[in-house]
């Protein structure tokens, strides 16, 4: 019989983060991974980790756990987890409406300590990025944020957690459960049946469907679609973290989007260049299930917003289109903790678009619900009673 | 044969057989897999030159039938297009 102490269902970054911080606390893991690590929702996302995107309050307070975890895991985790910190972002202005809403952000009381907003003047934007186009007079700078390689960070975290004996099982797709009344003793998969004191849900866009095979079918976590476009390697051109205040528009005040696409897209301007000379052109957050295509009019609202703040794109090739789905939750939380009255079942899935940026934290919290049943700290925001 | 791990079999990202070989023992079972970790396949071909190397050392390595390991997804466009294709219309005003 196949027995550990935790399985872990997914190897993604929020199950691979988990299965290191139990493996590290000297728990015997067992991960389960329907495909393989990065296929899914990490597979396709960049890796902006910034404060500045994330609702003021217990959503930002979580960060902020999360953040100080990274540092400390680029030290203990052998390899190189590509984290660079304090990069910076820049988030473009693009009409009066978005740098009133800037400068009223600007002027928030809730700007955690250690943290800066700076506003940019024509002359600064265009030292900070020389290929930009000329016509854009201002940009938010947010400094003291973040960026991490996230294949090569889920992978680091997968290596050393098998390091300290976890052992990863991909192509495993769990299919049901194993039950003693309320308690989950086991799953059953295509490779056979595996048996352990807690099992954590860590399958992120499909963690819904995990939750309803034991009977939990009303958690609303819904795919969301973000389309990607990889533009041909070239020499530098952007040199930070590129947003736009849309995304703070789209993500906090929808209601103020006139626009239909924009409107049913959810098209909001991100752009960032990766060591290997990359430009990655974001995004979309849409509906569509799990269909994991690009539509003509998203990409094409993309292309035309990038190229509107960097000129050059026009003489450059398209190499790649394609989208990821992430997991949304209706308040923007992940639902970590117990599920309803299950005993020996854990959920840590839900986190849209912070799954990597709150997967140490999330991880953390796995590992300390399992080896003692509570949390430093209160974890009910992100309950499943909530929505159940 | 001498030791070939130093070949290049991605030429645009410079990856090895040695590192495709660590990927799977690294737990890479599929092309996708051995692209993730290594970045062969990622460059600008985008996999057309190397796909049918990665899939042979996979199969070598795993003993899966060439015919059982799945393409790599392909993605479009085909090839390289350029961006100006999708600037038509109200773009330019």
């Amino acid at each position: 019989m196949n027995k550990s102490d935790v399985i872990v269902i997914g190897a993604g970054a929020v199950g691979s983060a988990s299965a290191y911080f139990l493996a590290r606390a000297g728990k015997k893991v067992t991960v389960l991974e329907k495909k393989d690590s990065c296929m899914g929702t990490g597979g396709a996302t960049g890796g902006l980790l910034s404060w500045f995107t994330k609702k003021p309050g217990y959503h930002l307070e979580l960060f902020l756990r999360s953040k100080v975890l990274f540092p400390q895991l680029a030290e203990e985790l052998e390899g190189d987890i590509g984290l660079q910190y304090d990069v910076g972002t820049l988030q473009i202005i693009e009409n009066e409406l978005e740098y009133d809403l800037v400068k009223q952000s600007m002027l928030r009381e809730d700007i955690p300590q250690g943290f800066h907003l700076e506003m940019l003047d024509h002359k600064q934007l265009h030292e900070y990025e020389p290929y930009m186009a000329d016509d854009l007079t201002n940009a938010l700078l947010i400094p003291e944020s973040g960026y991490i390689d996230v294949f090569k960070y889920i992978y680091a975290l997968v290596a050393n957690a098998k390091r300290l004996g976890a052992v990863f099982h991909n192509e495993t797709e769990v299919t049901g459960f194993l039950r003693e009344g309320d308690r989950v003793i086991g799953v059953h998969t295509n490779k056979g049946d595996f048996y352990a004191d807690t099992v954590v849900n860590c399958c992120g866009t499909w963690g819904g469907k995990i939750a309803a095979m034991l009977g939990y079918d009303t958690l609303p976590i819904k795919p969301r679609r973000g389309q990607i476009v990889a533009m041909e390697p070239c020499g530098p051109r952007v040199m930070h973290m590129i947003t736009s205040s849309s995304y703070q528009t789209v993500k906090f005040h929808p209601e103020l989007i006139t626009d239909e696409t924009i409107k049913r897209t959810g098209y909001t301007f991100a752009l960032e260049q990766s060591e290997a000379g990359t430009i990655l052109i974001n995004g979309t957050r849409e509906f569509a299930d799990f269909d994991k295509g690009i539509t003509f009019d998203g990409i094409r609202l993309m292309i035309q917003g990038a190229a509107k703040v960097y000129p050059c794109l026009k003489d450059m090739k398209i190499m790649r289109m394609f989208s990821g789905l992430r997991p949304y939750t209706p308040d923007g939380l992940p639902i970590v903790g117990k599920l309803g009255d299950l005993e020996g079942f854990i959920m840590a899935c839900g986190h849209e678009g912070d799954g990597i940026a709150l997967s140490p934290i999330t991880g953390s919290i796995v590992a300390d619900l399992v080896c003692h049943g509570q949390t430093s700290f209160d974890i009910s925001p992100l309950s499943s009673r909530r929505f159940l | 044969m001498a030791n070939d791990d130093n070949l290049i079999i991605c030429r645009c990202e410079e990856v090895t057989k040695g590192e495709i070989l660590q990927a799977i023992r690294d737990g890479a079972l599929t092309i996708d897999g051995i692209k993730k970790r290594t970045r062969a396949g990622m460059g600008l071909c985008q996999g057309k030159t190397c796909q049918r190397l990665v899939a042979k050392i996979l199969s070598e390595a795993t003993g899966k039938r060439m015919e059982e390991i799945l393409p790599s997804t392909f993605r479009a466009p085909v090839r390289p297009v350029d961006l100006t294709a999708f600037l038509g219309g109200d773009s330019d005003e």
